[in-house]
């Protein structure tokens, strides 16, 4: 079974993480910075999981994810158009 | 719209019309892949169809050019007959011209011509006729001379037809004259060789005849002699015993004498004959015992005086008798044999004469 799978069965069945407390009540991004700022600099996938938790939990507006979103969203614009303009 | 409440409100507009346009673009995109699958296949048949077409064009060329080149030597060979026709055309009327023109002259030489015929026709006329006559009277003359000559030649052969006839005719008549006296004497000896058997047959049925007579007169006579015989050896039997009783005389006695004085005793006085000492008995005995005279009787033959001939025993007149047979057997076998060997001979003869008849006769035609 792969790993996603198995991440959101775990998010639906399982009991909620500290993480996800924390999220949920918007002290998440300060908690990390405070205790793991070095690890979620310099680890990518970390740093997706923390976001991911944010994404699901979080009841209020973080913007540092909104502009990870947009980042990501005007690279894959600037793909699209790269690669259709190539077309 | 996303669910979340961790990105801002513009964000997810944001995101809800990238979405919705991502969509549209999907749905765009999806259409140019159609549109350019459907250009693809399009373009695939337009090239198929467009290499077809080349083909089609370089073929349809290619029969243009043929038949153009065709068309073009057709329509030279035609130019080419037409300028031939148009030659022809041109002779013709230089022939039609010539032909007026002999046509005039034509007519001026048939008159002539026919008048030259009427002439000549009289002229051959006379003439055929004065050959004709001619050769009538040639022709007459040598049949006359061929009739002539044929007559006397028929007359000639048939001269020599009736002689050689009469030569046949002469030949025929002697031929049938011989046949006629050679079937005579065959006649003739056929009638001597049947009244030779008749003649054999009735000797044969007289001596068997004579023989049975006389078998049946020896078994008549045979218990007579015997009865003879008994009586004598009685006599001779008492005359012994006499004589013995008695004495013989001296020139009644025989011991003296020689065994070949006997012989020429009995050659002077047979035993048997009717002189002898024994008396008329012994006599009559041996006339009746041995003479065989034919056709007499006994009684007869007793009273006849006995020869001096040694008469013959029963065994050898059977003899004689069987020597007289088989001498008769030997002359009909060669009597028949001679008769059948002239008969044969003189068959042979009749059949070469008919065949020199027969050669002769086809020989005339």
């Amino acid at each position: 079974m792969k790993k996603e799978k198995l991440d959101r069965i775990l998010q639906k069945v399982g009991p909620k993480t500290v993480k996800e407390d924390l999220a949920e009540y918007g002290y998440l991004l300060e908690w990390v910075n405070e205790f793991m700022k070095e690890r979620y600099e310099t680890d990518k996938d970390f740093k997706m999981e923390i976001y991911t938790i944010l994404y699901n939990h979080s009841k209020r507006v973080e913007p540092e994810l909104d502009i990870y979103f947009l980042e990501h969203l005007s690279y894959n614009l600037n793909n699209f158009l790269g690669k259709t303009e190539n077309a | 719209m996303l669910e979340t409440g961790a990105l801002s409100p513009d964000v997810k507009r944001l995101f809800g019309q990238v979405a919705k346009q991502s969509e549209q673009y999907k749905k765009s995109f999806e259409k140019i892949d159609n549109l350019i699958k459907q250009f693809h296949v399009d373009r695939e048949e337009m090239l198929g169809e467009l290499e077809t077409t080349r083909e089609n064009i370089a073929s349809s060329i290619k029969k243009l050019e043929k038949y153009s080149m065709d068309t073009v030597d057709e329509f030279k060979e035609k130019v080419e007959l037409t300028h031939r026709l148009y030659k022809e055309l041109d002779k013709i009327d230089r022939l039609k011209s010539d032909l007026f023109e002999i046509r005039e002259e034509l007519k001026a030489q048939s008159l002539d011509v026919a008048k030259t015929i009427t002439e000549f026709n009289m002229k051959a006329e006379s003439a055929v006729e004065r050959a004709i006559g001619q050769a009538k009277t040639t022709f007459d003359n040598s049949i006359n001379k061929e009739m002539e000559r044929i007559e006397g030649r028929v007359s000639r052969s048939l001269a020599k037809f009736d002689n050689t006839q009469k030569l046949h005719e002469r030949r025929l008549i002697s031929v049938d004259r011989g046949i006629k006296a050679e079937v005579k004497k065959l006649a003739g000896e056929l009638d001597y060789v049947y009244s030779s058997i008749t003649e054999i047959k009735a000797d044969l049925a007289n001596y068997f005849k004579s023989i049975i007579d006389k078998i049946q007169y020896f078994d008549e006579e045979v218990p007579r002699i015997s009865n003879l015989l008994e009586n004598s050896i009685e006599k001779y039997n008492h005359k012994i015993d006499t004589l013995s009783k008695g004495g013989i005389p001296a020139h009644e006695t025989r011991q003296e004498r020689t065994f070949e004085d006997y012989d020429e005793i009995e050659e002077e006085t047979p035993m048997f004959s009717p002189n002898t000492s024994v008396g008329v008995i012994e006599g009559e005995m041996d006339s009746d015992l041995f003479t065989f005279d034919e056709d007499t009787p006994p009684s007869k033959r007793s009273k006849t005086p006995a020869k001096k001939i040694k008469p013959r025993t029963t065994e050898e007149k059977v003899v004689d008798l069987e020597d007289d047979l088989s001498e008769l057997e030997d002359r009909i076998s060669s009597s028949s044999g001679r008769n059948i060997a002239s008969f044969i001979m003189s068959m042979i003869s009749l059949a070469g004469l008919l065949l020199v008849v027969l050669s002769q006769v086809l020989g005339l035609f």
